[in-house]
């Protein structure tokens, strides 16, 4: 797989997937001495309260890369103040969006620099014991993080007195056991208290009622993995990167008809064309893009024309009616048929509802049977606009996000592809 | 007597039961641990999971037939695992999947007659970049090719680690720890 290059918009150097990650810092002393590892934490515990470090990231303007997008340090901040104790803090390691392979990237090359994050996320929120949720199919990265984990608990950076400061924390991996709903925040929470992973309603958010009934925040691998630079380096420097709104860089994982699959680190505001072309390579197979999921299959399928005229940061993603979600690009070249991809799509949605909503369960099963229906020539004119019908039902009528992000990736291809879709209905075949 | 769990299972379940603040959140790995031993989750085994972490049998059920990687019914001793998701789609992952198929003579979600292996269908790895993505129990295999697959039908007939794997230590005899 490749993996690494980084394109900024300036002269600057990457921030996640420097040289000596991508070696591999899998040791605590590698760490420590290849990237001041620890020393984010040190001068946190050091020099700063709580309340700073929540300032400092919320300056940092870093926002969520698992999908939503939202201010970290905002999120932080909406924990109670007199909330008490415990508080929990959960590592979103339950990476399963189609096409995002970045925090399985992390995992296996910076664990040390994922545990420092989750160390400083914790004092910020005032966390004595934070978990890490993680898919059970990440058995070698689960091997790896738990060899760093005891390190660092063998040095005195995880457990009781750390580093000397008085404060505690405890951190360990729960396994899931396959269920890609469980990326979602709370059907992931509901998943360690031993339930189906069942979405819940908020409000109340997880910052107010989340793992066994207390406050809780849920963070994803990658934004945890920025904050020990944020903490060593300042919110200023890691803002001085990417644009207004969208500060920082992000990690791409692209695949489809790209010559050079692989995770690549992009400076926020960069052209797509830097991802698809400069780095990804261009098309693999001689022909044109087509279109392309911007940030896994969740978000609204792009054409070409719109990513290629386009900048990569959150708000422009929003201009074109669709999200950098998490960061998992896949590209469909001319050759690919849009009814098919779609049909994928929609199979893998149908498979992974998780049941609990009327509208999701049964409407992601019916936009399966329509679209085997088109695809395989056996479909009417109708069915077009009863598929966008069904879409139409979905949308917005969920406990969570995974209703509307399964009508995304259908919608938008119907909307935007209209005529491939009318020329396999009526028994005519591409 | 129905089934209970080993001295060893019971250790580990009580290791694990002070890292949560509620007991239930040891059901997943209970239930896995069942798994492992009793080979899966008859309704036996369901009830004797829900009497051991006083849990009630109807919510031990539910949650065992709630996620992919827990199986109330019997399963083969090796699980090969297709993923069929869009980027390993367009790389070629149908053509891997019907090679089983056609290989093993059995369906997804099937197993072969000698018990020895079970066909599934996964969703996403997380191995978009190196598509088509294949799991031999823990061991990921990348750009995964149809020519692998009688290479790998092979070697677990032979009992043997297939080659070309992500090699995740444990599971398999001392010498076939794999490449990585």
């Amino acid at each position: 797989m490749n993996a690494g290059p980084f394109r900024s918009l300036g002269e600057k150097p990457p921030i996640l997937m420097t040289p000596e990650a991508l070696d591999g810092m899998l040791t605590l002393d590698s760490y420590r001495s290849m990237e001041s590892g620890y020393e984010g934490l040190e001068k946190v515990l050091k020099d700063k309260t709580p309340a700073e470090v929540t300032d400092d990231v919320k300056r940092s303007g870093l926002r969520g890369r698992g999908g939503a997008g939202f201010s970290a340090g905002m999120k932080w901040g909406f924990i109670p103040k007199d909330a008490g104790k415990p508080i929990y803090l959960v590592c979103n390691a339950d990476e399963g969006e189609p096409g995002t392979f970045k925090d399985r990237w992390l995992l296996r090359h910076t664990p040390h620099r994922l545990i420092e994050g989750i160390l400083i996320a914790s004092y910020a929120i005032g966390c004595n014991r934070a978990f890490i949720y993680m898919r059970e199919e990440f058995a070698m990265e689960a091997i790896r993080l738990q060899a760093c984990l005891d390190e660092a608990r063998r040095e005195g950076l995880i457990g009781a007195d750390i580093l000397g400061s008085g404060w505690e924390c405890e951190t360990s991996i729960f396994t899931g056991a396959g269920a890609y709903i469980c990326g979602e925040e709370t059907a992931l929470l509901s998943s360690i208290e031993g339930r189906r992973g069942y979405p819940r309603v908020r409000p109340p958010f997880p910052a107010i009622i989340g793992l066994y009934g207390r406050p809780t925040i849920i963070n994803n691998v990658e934004t945890l993995s920025n904050l020990p630079v944020i903490a060593r380096k300042g919110s200023d420097w890691y803002a001085s990167y990417g644009t207004d709104k969208s500060t920082g860089t992000r990690l791409f994982s692209i695949s489809g008809r790209v010559a050079r699959p692989g995770v690549y680190e992009v400076e926020m505001g960069a052209p797509w064309s830097a991802l698809l072309d400069d780095l990804a390579g261009g098309p693999s197979r001689n022909r044109p893009f087509k279109a392309l999921y911007p940030g896994g299959s969740s978000t609204p399928m792009l054409t070409a024309e719109e990513a290629e005229g386009s900048t990569i940061d959150f708000e422009s993603a929003m201009d074109l009616g669709t999200f950098l979600g998490s960061g998992g690009t896949i590209v469909l070249d001319s050759e690919d048929d849009i009814v098919d991809a779609t049909l994928n799509v929609a199979r893998f949605y149908s498979s992974e509802s998780c049941g609990q909503c009327t509208p999701c369960r049964e409407g992601c099963r019916w936009m399966l049977q329509i679209l085997q229906r088109i695809s395989s020539g056996n479909g009417t004119a109708e069915d077009i606009d009863l598929l966008l019908d069904v879409t139409d039902q979905i949308e917005g009528n969920t406990i969570c996000a995974f209703g509307d992000g399964a009508v995304a990736p259908i919608a938008s291809a119907v909307v935007k592809f209209r005529a491939e879709f009318e020329a396999r209905v009526g028994g005519a075949q591409p | 007597m129905g089934p209970q769990f080993s001295a060893h299972t019971r250790e580990i379940l009580e290791t694990a039961r002070h890292e949560y603040p509620e007991p239930r959140s040891l059901l997943i790995l209970a239930l896995k641990l069942a798994e492992e031993e009793f080979g899966h989750l008859s309704n036996e085994v369901l009830s004797h999971v829900a009497s051991e972490l006083e849990i009630p049998e109807s919510i031990v059920a539910g949650v065992a037939t709630f996620y992919h990687n827990l199986h109330t019914q019997p399963r083969g001793k090796h699980v090969i695992s297709v993923c069929r998701t869009l980027p390993c789609d367009l790389a070629g992952g149908r053509e891997v999947a019907e090679r089983f198929i056609e290989l093993l003579g059995i369906d997804f979600e099937e197993t072969t007659r000698d018990g020895l292996i079970t066909l599934q269908s996964a969703e996403c790895l997380a191995c978009c970049g190196a598509a088509p993505a294949v799991q031999v129990d823990y061991d990921y295999f990348e750009s995964f090719r149809p020519q692998q697959c009688e290479e790998v039908i092979e070697a677990l007939r032979q009992g043997r680690r297939p080659p070309g794997g992500s090699g995740v230590p444990g599971g398999w005899p001392d010498g076939q720890e794999g490449s990585e």
